[in-house]
């Protein structure tokens, strides 16, 4: 039960974060590349990542890197995806690469880090850095 | 000082038919809702016949090719009348959105409200072709999706504008039923999508050709990804994980 109640504190925290930190658009025309949509999951051993990376074609067109806490990834399209005249940005722009870098929850290992591509989805398992200390029961 | 609308549903042409279809695709899991609903106003060449005002909704215009549109809108062509939204519903407007919508078709007498939408799978990567199942009202609404041969979801829990739009239809002794695809929950996808317009062709003998669809999966995938983290924002909001639950009555 208290767990559950220390889970929604957390929760609450979280969202109050959230909302207060301005999320920019998921595009950059200078450098001329969009964000992929991303799922992060804080699994009991793991931390799972998902990526949506529509028009990427190749596994080699994809690009992970782990930077102390940060996980870079850059993939390649197989087309320019070209947005035109919207908002604020009155003019054509081909976007044909995708850039995020995900601040991730807890410490993580590249031993034992594994990343699959299937149907356009990237899927990256990273195991936590955790020392596991197992407790008995009597 | 002006009165506060809660919410209305303008009609800017008047629709007398006799029996309709009323659709609905709202913004939500995959955004199966909103896919299903701009590929079947285009393909059947509805006509924008209204739109939904409410002081509840964002201060928000939809601008295309120059015009402009509301951002919650309705649309008519023959018996399908499809009210569908650009942008995802906070959580204050679900209730009253869904007594309205309610209290709008009943006065149309129609055939059957019906909802589209997904259901968040973990495992909808490793699936090829998305399956549909219906949560509906009454026995009448079963009769008329027995023709998709539509398995019924028969445990579980409901969260967001659909599960309100049901029990206000369930209340008023209405025919309704919200067909839901297996989908990706937070990404958009125009594969469970196709699935519901199959599903729907079959129930109502229109042809919606999903080929279209299916070509433009990524470029609709790229395209939607704002109003997809929007939705996502909103659907977290409402405690849409619920639906990941395992179900608690036991008796």
């Amino acid at each position: 039960m208290f767990e559950e109640l220390e889970n929604r504190i957390d929760r609450m925290f979280e969202e109050t974060l959230e909302s207060s930190i301005f999320e920019g658009p998921l595009w950059d025309a200078e450098g001329c590349y969009l964000e992929p949509l991303v799922d992060v999951r804080d699994l009991p051993d793991e931390v799972l990542l998902t990526v949506d990376l529509p028009f990427v074609e190749k596994k080699e067109d994809i690009d992970i890197r782990l930077s102390q806490n940060a996980l870079k990834i850059s993939a390649k399209m197989c087309k320019p995806v070209c947005f035109e005249r919207w908002g604020t940005v009155q003019r054509r722009i081909d976007f044909q690469e995708y850039r995020k870098t995900i601040r991730l929850p807890i410490e993580v290992t590249l031993k034992g880090a594994r990343a699959s591509f299937k149907n356009k989805i990237l899927r990256i398992r990273l195991p936590k850095k955790v020392r596991k200390l197992r407790i008995r029961v009597e | 000082m002006e009165k506060v609308t809660e919410l209305e549903i303008i009609e800017t042409s008047s629709v007398k038919v006799e029996k309709p279809v009323v659709i609905v695709g709202l913004p939500g899991v995959g955004l199966v809702g909103v896919i299903a609903s701009t590929l079947l106003a285009g393909s059947q060449e509805m006509k924008n016949i209204g739109y939904i005002k409410s002081d509840l909704l964002p201060p928000m215009i939809i601008l295309h090719k120059g015009r402009i549109f509301d951002p919650v809108r309705i649309y008519s062509k023959d018996k399908l009348l499809l009210i569908t939204s650009e942008m995802p519903l906070p959580t204050e407007i679900v209730r009253p959105l869904a007594r309205s919508i309610v209290k709008w078709a009943k006065e149309k007498d129609p055939l059957i409200i019906l909802m589209l939408g997904g259901i968040n799978v973990p495992n909808r990567t490793d699936i090829e072709k998305p399956e549909c199942y219906s949560v509906e009202t009454n026995e009448q609404a079963r009769r008329i999706l027995e023709k998709a041969k539509i398995e019924k979801l028969s445990e579980g829990i409901m969260v967001g504008p659909y599960p309100m739009i049901l029990r206000e239809a369930l209340k008023e002794k209405l025919p309704a039923a919200a067909i839901l695809a297996q989908a990706y929950g937070r990404y958009p996808d125009p594969g469970a999508a196709a699935s519901v317009l199959e599903t729907l062709s079959k129930l109502l003998d229109i042809k919606v050709n999903v080929n279209e669809l299916l070509e433009k999966a990524e470029e609709i995938r790229v395209k939607m990804r704002d109003l997809m983290r929007r939705t996502d924002q909103t659907m977290r909001k409402m405690g849409k994980e619920q639906e990941l639950e395992l179900p608690a009555m036991y008796a």
